[in-house]
């Protein structure tokens, strides 16, 4: 949350694939849910060394239907996905972020489902295996590994 | 509009404060609901074993509503700032298994009384084994205001939608 908002203050810049594969897809849908507002999604990704010191490294738009980046394999990276959501008549506008801490295998394919349907979100990492079939990857608690912005 | 946002801000998530002594503890949050203007307690069944529904809040609540909203409201004449914090805590006993939701704003709302630590009730869901395949599920909250949180918390009875509550949406 802190990183998230670190990111906001500072400024956003476009993420560039720290892999030549690209290893991870992301397919992304929302919807607001009157015509009076809307709702946009982002991701803010960071590369996090062994003292659990994170660098951001950019910023992906997730305005399409899929996108397909690639994030560096066998080192921990940490995902923060925001929702921007904005009502016209109320002139109001809020920031919600969801996190994840995640380390990539060489060799492996990731697909990332990013939804917001009626107020409600999700963010959902599959692994895609060797075989071909899509394993949903556990949630990692960000806590133990306390990270500072480097 | 933002008069009307304010107001229901202060009525929805002070109204207990308003109107009665602060609940201190989940317990004294149940007991003051039914009384309490702007509040609802609502019960509904789950056809999901009650272990089920338990592991799914102990593993979303946490992950959804532990979090801290930011929302900036203005117009030609106003600019609001709220910063608010959420806690969610998971107790599980032999009898049910409690969700507690508590707000905290950090900015933007003064506290008629000492707010709880981590902030006051704003929403207890109880789940209760009714079968060894059914829970049923006891609400207390407001009564307007948090239809995402009630959805989201209904979807994770379930298990048909384990989807986090935008929780910018809320007042």
């Amino acid at each position: 949350m802190v990183l998230a908002q670190l990111a906001g203050c500072a400024g956003r810049k476009p993420y560039d694939d720290e892999s030549v594969t690209k290893n991870v897809t992301i397919h992304a849908a929302t919807s607001s849910a009157s015509v009076f507002s809307s709702v946009d999604a982002i991701l803010d990704i960071y590369s996090i060394d062994t003292e659990c010191r994170a660098k951001y490294a950019g910023t992906v738009r997730l305005d399409k239907p899929s996108a397909a980046i690639g994030i560096a394999a066998d080192r921990w990276s940490y995902l923060v996905f925001e929702f921007v959501s904005s009502s016209f008549l109320a002139g109001k506008h809020g920031h919600m972020g969801y996190e994840l801490f995640f380390k990539p295998q060489a060799d492996h394919r990731y697909e990332i489902e990013v939804t917001y349907h009626d107020e409600i979100y999700d963010v959902i990492l599959r692994e895609r295996q060797p075989h071909g079939t899509l394993r949903e990857m556990p949630d990692l608690d960000v806590e133990p590994c306390r990270i500072h912005a480097a | 509009m933002n008069n009307i946002r304010i107001c229901i801000v202060a009525l929805s998530s002070l109204l207990l404060q308003a109107c009665v002594q602060t609940p201190q503890t989940a317990e004294e949050f149940r007991k003051v609901v039914p009384g309490a203007m702007m509040t609802k307690s609502d019960t509904y069944q789950v056809n999901r074993p009650m272990s089920d529904v338990a592991s799914t809040f102990e593993r979303l609540a946490p992950k959804c509503l532990n979090v801290t909203v930011q929302t900036v409201s203005h117009s030609t004449t106003s600019f609001q700032n709220l910063v608010a914090r959420y806690k969610a805590t998971v107790v599980r006993t032999s009898e049910r298994v409690e969700l507690h939701v508590q707000q905290l704003y950090e900015t933007g709302v003064l506290y008629p009384s000492k707010p709880p630590e981590g902030g006051v009730y704003l929403l207890v869901a109880d789940a209760y084994a009714q079968s060894n395949q059914s829970a049923r599920i006891q609400l207390y909250g407001p009564s307007m205001g948090y239809d995402a949180l009630y959805r989201a918390i209904r979807g994770w009875a379930t298990g048909e939608n384990l989807g986090c509550p935008d929780m910018t949406t809320v007042p």
